[in-house]
């Protein structure tokens, strides 16, 4: 168990200087820059109106629909990494298992296809 | 390692893989055929009822022996045999009267009767499952399936408040499940129901955990049969469903959860069932009460309905809760009779339909037995069923549970659930007096097809003449039960 | 050394959690579930169970966060009137959240410590000798393979429930249908017509 700890040392040893980098540069920036903190300095403008309405647009409902799609696909990814790595144990068997699952989500690719469900407009 | 399944195997899931190869053929026929044209509509429904019929077939031509297969995730018996075969009937029944509703309700889709297939397969793999794993994933397969059709009517708002609103109760559920599921795990390290029952949960050592674990799951159950009180989303949901939908709703998935409760409750917890008798108990009469006393001031028909259906299974909780053989026949009779006899109900409200528009209002039956006599007799005969008036199959169905509940010894539960029962025939009566003695402004005539009103008359006419044969229906159900029960 | 991670690690995932729930913009609360989702990870891999930690790396902070934020930018809520609702709500949801830290709780105490205690022992044993990625692919293809093809069952489901409640084919947009355009022919397309003199077609 032990070495498996032992391979994530660099990623961790990687963090902690990525962390301590940019936390070096905020603190930084905070102690040798002149504080002169002021209300305007965070208003939109310096002069004129204030916004009249958020900034915010709002996103079209196909965004959710391409997403949520992705979100299927990723999913059937993730099933195949232990196929992968498994394939030399599991044999014929494992293979023609994933192959069926995987005709399941071509069906419904074929159905997405179909409906324009890909499409823009 | 073994990796090759024999072919045993397959033979036990054979119903499923049917159903699944038929879905894999539906979905490419339903795109590549023009999608929503309307005059392919009935071409669908037909190919989706040759589907369940096909896998009707494969039903009850395979083993009809307990046996378990794929590495005991998956079992079969006659019991789950008869649930199945029950599921695929009312489904098929519930798509034939729903062809008139979607066509004027413009619920013309093809996803629609995929949608029900869909969830038949999850309702088949839920009631074959011999482990919390596969429970979970025919659970899901089937409410995710019956999310979508709530909502299925996309310009309505009710019905997509219906759908959002039976999500997210329903993934709440789902997630007490699986925390329940978890820590079952944690203390036993199984999920088999087998190898529960055997002498992994011993009596003398039970922990409060178990007991969490166990109240956890029996609710998530509950949720999904809409048992007080995890009632609330009920009404509001068979209200804004479409109404073909709610009848679905009402019978076919009630199958569903009642098999895989008697499944939970009688094979992996019966050692332990000191901890669920008296749950399953109040939660039964709990049910009973509310569904008599919600439906009481309901002007509309389908909330009326609803509450209908929280006090029925009250009775089967109630029945279920004596964790006995008489308990377990008790509510196999009585989920038939309830599915038979909710049909014809709704295959009335299905019908209910003037210048192209439904009625849902209880005041719109005024006046009925004048101008449609065969629909008020039909539904005056389903009605005092459901009300428990002798000799009606739905008295029989109400006397087998409280005959079960006296003999097991619980004399003043079942005096409790008697003045329910006399309760909730109130607001049945009163349909029944709408429709005999109001008088109405307009008369019309109902047009329906020939098929609805064919399912209509049966449907009565088994509630009628059920106590000629009900003798050999108990003794069937008395020999079904014992699969379980060793 | 260890369980400074461990305490690191959870008390960055309490803290980006509790923030989840308190900051005022929306945008933020979902980069701080990232934050909570990263730290689970970390977590996940201490425990040895590294597959389900870069799991939650591609699922959650690839997919699902992303599309909270969609959902976030699609909904136009008005954020004040939302945070309203929670001062009212919160002995509620304090309750609940009580009522599911007492089990927690219990749980611990119900429990005995020790591998050799946990009844699913084997499965430990099995992890030590084996990378648990190869684990998992040995069983979930071949013994699970029931399991497995429902699962694909239910990915097909959510695939057509999500086009039928989301999609809306649009009317009057022109498309360009690139087979319609190769098969178009001469004959359905042009058409000769002889047109006498001093008259109009």
């Amino acid at each position: 168990m032990t070495s498996l700890y032992i391979e994530y040392l660099p990623i961790a040893i990687f963090i902690a200087f990525a962390g301590g980098l940019s936390l070096l540069f905020a603190l930084s920036s905070w102690v040798i820059g002149k504080q002169l903190p002021d209300s305007e300095k965070l208003s939109p403008y310096e002069c004129g109106f204030e916004p009249f309405e958020d900034a915010r647009i709002q996103f079209d409902v196909r965004f959710y629909l391409v997403a949520i799609l992705f979100i299927i696909f990723d999913l059937e990814v993730a099933f195949l990494f232990p196929w992968a790595v498994a394939l030399s144990d599991i044999g014929l068997f494992g293979f023609i298992s994933m192959m069926i699952f995987l005709f399941l989500l071509t069906i419904g690719f074929i159905y997405e296809w179909k409906k324009g469900a890909l499409e823009w407009d | 390692m073994n990796s090759v399944s024999n072919i045993s195997d397959l033979s036990i899931a054979l119903p499923e893989i049917f159903l699944s190869l038929w879905l894999l053929i539906f979905i490419p026929l339903g795109v590549y055929s023009g999608g929503n044209k309307l005059n392919r509509q009935s071409y669908f429904s037909i190919f989706s009822i040759i589907g369940l019929l096909g896998t009707l077939f494969f039903l009850l031509m395979g083993d009809h022996r307990a046996s378990l297969g794929f590495y005991d995730l998956v079992v079969t018996d006659k019991l789950i045999i008869y649930l199945k075969a029950l599921i695929l009937f009312a489904a098929i029944i519930v798509l034939i009267i729903s062809e008139r509703y979607r066509s004027i309700e413009n619920l013309y889709i093809f996803e629609y009767p995929l949608l029900i297939l869909f969830s038949i397969l999850g309702m088949l793999v839920m009631l074959s499952s011999n482990n919390f794993i596969t429970l979970y994933l025919g659970l899901e397969l089937q409410s995710l399936a019956l999310y979508v059709l709530a909502a299925a009517k996309k310009d309505s708002l009710k019905s997509s408040e219906a759908g959002l609103k039976y999500f997210i109760l329903g993934a709440l559920a789902s997630g007490f499940f699986l925390f329940g599921v978890s820590l079952l795990f944690g203390i036993t390290g199984t999920t088999s129901f087998t190898i529960l029952s055997f002498n992994y949960l011993n009596p003398n050592e039970v922990s409060l955990l178990l007991i969490f674990s166990i109240i956890l799951i029996i609710s998530s159950i509950a949720f999904k049969l809409s048992i007080a009180p995890f009632h609330m989303w009920t009404p509001d949901v068979y209200e804004g469903a479409p109404t073909s939908i709610t009848a679905y709703f009402a019978i076919v998935p009630k199958i569903a959860a009642i098999g895989v409760l008697m499944r939970i409750l009688y094979i992996a917890f019966i050692d332990i069932n000191f901890i669920w008798l008296q749950l399953v108990l109040v939660l039964g009469l709990l049910s009973i009460f509310v569904g008599a006393f919600g439906a009481l001031l309901q002007k509309n028909i389908k909330r009326l309905l609803a509450y209908s259906a929280i006090s029925n299974i009250g009775y089967i909780f109630l029945a279920l809760s004596l964790g006995n053989q008489l308990g377990l026949e008790s509510s196999l009779l009585y989920i038939t009779i309830y599915a038979i006899s909710s049909i014809g109900v709704f295959t009335f409200i299905l019908s209910m339909e003037k210048d192209n528009i439904m009625l849902e209002n209880i005041s719109s039956y005024a006046g009925l037995s004048k101008s449609n006599p065969f629909y008020a007799v039909c539904l005056g005969i389903l009605l005092l069923s459901m009300a428990g008036l002798p000799p009606l199959a739905g008295f029989i169905a109400k006397f087998y549970v409280f005959k079960a509940v006296i003999t097991s010894g619980y004399l003043l539960t079942a005096i409790i659930g008697i003045i329910g029962s006399v309760i909730s025939a109130y607001y049945y009566l009163n349909i029944i007096k709408v429709m005999y003695l109001d008088d109405s402004d307009e008369s019309f005539i109902v047009e329906s097809k020939v098929s609805m009103k064919i399912i209509l008359f049966t449907s009565s006419l088994f509630i009628l003449t059920f106590i000629i044969f009900a003798d050999n229906i108990i003794n069937f159900m008395t020999y079904i039960s014992r699969a379980i029960i060793l | 050394m260890l369980p400074v991670f461990f305490y690191l690690f959870s008390i960055i995932a309490i803290f980006s959690a509790i923030m989840v729930i308190t900051t005022k913009n929306p945008v933020h609360s979902v980069f701080f579930l990232i934050l909570t989702f990263f730290n689970s990870t970390g977590l996940f891999v201490l425990m040895g169970a590294e597959f389900l930690a870069m799991l939650l790396l591609v699922v959650y902070v690839g997919a699902v966060a992303v599309l909270f934020l969609f959902v976030i930018m699609m909904l136009n809520i008005d954020f004040s009137s939302l945070r309203a609702g929670m001062i009212k709500n919160a002995p509620l949801g304090l309750l609940i959240g009580a009522v599911l830290l007492g089990e927690i709780i219990f749980s611990f105490i119900g429990m005995k410590y020790g591998i050799s205690e946990i009844p699913g022992n084997e499965l430990f044993v099995k992890l030590s000798e084996i990378e648990n990625t190869r684990a998992l692919g040995n069983v979930i293809y071949t013994d699970y393979i029931y399991l497995f093809q429902c699962a694909g069952l239910i990915l097909l489901v959510a695939m057509i429930g999500a086009i039928v409640l989301t999609h809306r084919r649009r009317e009057n947009v022109k498309k360009q249908d690139a087979v319609k355009q190769t098969l178009r022919d001469k004959s359905d397309s042009i058409e000769v017509s002889k047109v006498e003199i001093g008259k109009g077609v």
